[in-house]
């Protein structure tokens, strides 16, 4: 079941939270929700759902019509980031639910639902919990049961709301991966919204950055990281050290730092630069115009990689690298050494 | 170094003890002397007056007690009374119910005025509500004159006492559930509604399960206002001893005709209903206050 959205908008007085949003989700895709927190992204993924209406715009699921249509009809399997299980239920009332709401001429038999929600528990890996109330589990388990129950009335899409944003670090990448697995299992058109890029980039065929209501970059984790679209999103997707400078005749400035760019004119700039696309040199053997020369203020030898705080000589500005270990051990750095970082990569965005 | 953790961590260890120390400072005389107060106060107001109403009612004898509650006045008091109660209370109780889900669950302006206005009637004094009634159904307006016209009594008459009573308990169920209703919020309902439930099912099914005990509540506490509601009902009732008189005025009319062992009969029954709904009242508030 393929989902295409056009040129939706929605409004909440006067905050337009949705701006003539365009995405299409192909037949068995995964897809991420990417963006801050009061980005739209939730308020998109509600509009499929049905719970909530767009004002303006079309939704078609796998060519249908249903911008209008009532939940019931877009048999969509919904995830909420606090589970919202029903507390008086045990967890196998819970996941038959919604088999039992179904009319009468579509219910199945009473053996047929005690077999679907059998089958299900064991997807989960929830089997002895099934006459447990949802009080009784953690948060990750909850989930699994929310999610057991959204896929037991066989959805066409499945919607994931922040599915892991209340859980600890450690669980939270478990539920990942298996959300991943579980996704090539039964290859069901997924829409999930998260804010956090690790997330979202690990468990994603495609990736939709959001932003203000507008979508800032669509395309698979690989493509955004490696050319974001734009400062916003080089910002948001990772950490980045940001330089501040000039643009004047193709080329970009900042201290005795200058580098070709392809804006014409006159302006300020931006140089995005991520904390592993630095070279540490202790001589300046390159060419200076590509190096910037800085003072190791700090060192934390944390893991295999080795994140270095440095203070450029020029001009007052803090930059964060990283290293690996054998990098590291190999140039003998120290603290309050002088050194030169010469930028492998940088992208220049003008300052509007 | 190690020293010099251990002694923070001492540190740590007297502040602590300290603090645990500090949040009752007064010394135990005054804690005693206040609970005495407390106690005494409530032996006095309470528990006193509760025992003085059963031996009064008892003072002639088993046989006079039952004499006078079975006496035709307090047997009809009785009887209207509860006739009052069973139209009441499923009415306030759907309505209640009704305003909660319509102030929790939907979203428009206003709201936090109407929230307001339901609760008029616990600010505002019985006798005036009463009054409201007898002024606008009776012959004083033209609403009244125009209902008078069309043969229609909705005063001094059971149908009035309904009307006064339901003004009185109206807002009982609504402010046990919405408080109980705004914690919970509407995320349960919209999963019930995309896993392809309608509405009915998923009021049913999830909504009054979650409410359940504090609906039961409510219940409660406007069976007890209706059984013991003087205020309004006095003023549209007429006061027709043997037709309009409920339980609390005929208690009043018993007392005013000196038949004590009557009056203090009747109010004994009607203590009896308080504590028994104290008791519910108290029950349901701790199922409804444990976690599920």
């Amino acid at each position: 079941m393929s989902i295409e959205l056009k040129n939706i908008s929605k409004s909440y007085g006067p905050y337009q939270i949705l701006k003539n949003i365009d995405l299409t989700i192909k037949t068995g895709e995964l897809v991420a929700l990417l963006g801050p927190s009061g980005s739209g992204k939730t308020s998109l993924l509600r509009v499929l759902a049905g719970l909530e209406y767009a004002d303006e715009g079309t939704i078609l699921f796998h060519g249908e019509n249903l911008t209008d249509a009532p939940i019931k009809k877009r048999k969509a399997g919904f995830v909420f980031q606090h589970y919202a299980l029903f507390n008086t239920m045990t967890i196998r009332e819970n996941i038959a639910y919604g088999l039992k709401a179904k009319p009468r001429r579509d219910r199945p038999s009473k053996k047929e639902i005690q077999e679907k929600v059998d089958q299900l528990l064991h997807l989960v890996r929830l089997e002895p919990y099934g006459d447990r109330y949802p009080s009784q589990l953690s948060g990750g388990q909850r989930q699994r049961v929310a999610l057991a129950r959204a896929l037991a009335i066989e959805p066409h899409i499945l919607l994931l709301d922040e599915p892991f944003g209340a859980l600890d670090a450690k669980v939270r990448k478990e539920l990942r991966l298996w959300l991943r697995r579980l996704h090539q299992q039964v290859k069901m058109t997924s829409l999930l919204v998260t804010h956090d890029q690790e997330e979202a980039f690990e468990v994603a065929d495609r990736v939709v950055i959001i932003n203000k209501g507008r979508i800032e970059q669509v395309g698979t984790p690989t493509e955004v990281y490696e050319n974001p679209a734009n400062s916003f999103v080089y910002d948001f997707i990772g950490n980045v050290n940001q330089v501040r400078g000039t643009i004047s005749d193709g080329l970009f400035t900042t201290g005795a730092f200058r580098i070709p760019v392809d804006t014409a004119g006159q302006a300020d700039g931006i140089a995005f630069i991520r904390p592993d696309e630095f070279t540490i040199q202790a001589t300046n053997e390159q060419a200076a115009d590509r190096t910037l020369s800085a003072t190791v203020t700090h060192i934390h030898p944390s893991g295999s990689v080795i994140r270095l705080e440095l203070e450029r000589q020029d001009e007052n500005q803090n930059l964060e690298v990283e290293v690996t270990k054998r990098e590291f051990d190999k140039l003998s750095l120290s603290k309050n050494q002088h050194v030169f970082l010469e930028a492998k990569k940088v992208k220049v965005f003008t300052v509007n | 170094m190690a020293e010099l953790s251990l002694s923070r961590e001492s540190g740590g260890f007297v502040q602590a003890r300290r603090h645990t120390g500090n949040t009752l400072t007064e010394p135990v005389w005054v804690q005693t002397l206040l609970t005495l107060i407390v106690i005494t106060f409530i032996s006095l107001f309470l528990i006193l007056p509760l025992i003085f109403i059963f031996t009064e009612a008892f003072q002639s004898g088993i046989s006079a007690y039952f004499a006078s509650i079975s006496s035709p006045e307090a047997l009809s008091s009785i009887y209207l009374t509860l006739t009052v109660l069973v139209i009441v209370v499923p009415i306030n109780t759907a309505f209640g119910v009704l305003l909660a889900w319509t102030m929790t669950k939907y979203r428009f302006k206003g709201k936090s005025l109407i929230v307001t206005l339901a609760d008029l009637p616990f600010s505002i004094s019985p006798v005036i509500g009463g009054l409201i009634f007898v002024l606008l159904f009776g012959d004083h307006s033209i609403l009244g004159r125009w209902l008078l016209s069309q043969n229609i009594q909705l005063v001094f008459n059971t149908t009035g006492i309904v009307i006064a009573t339901l003004f009185v308990t109206y807002p009982f169920v609504a402010r046990e559930l919405i408080p109980l209703m705004e914690n919970q919020g509407s995320l349960e309902e919209e999963a019930s509604l995309i896993l392809g439930a309608g509405t009915l099912r998923t009021f049913f099914k999830i909504t009054l399960p979650n409410i359940k005990w504090g609906l039961l509540y409510g219940v409660i506490l406007c069976s007890a206002r209706s059984i013991g509601d003087f205020g309004a009902v006095s003023v549209i009732s007429g006061h027709i001893v043997g037709q309009t008189n409920t339980m609390p005025l005929q208690v009043e009319a018993f007392y005013d005709g000196y038949q004590m062992t009557a009056a203090f009969a009747l109010s004994s029954l009607m203590s009896v209903v308080a504590i028994v709904s104290l008791i519910l009242k108290s029950y349901f508030d701790w199922k409804n206050t444990r976690p599920a």
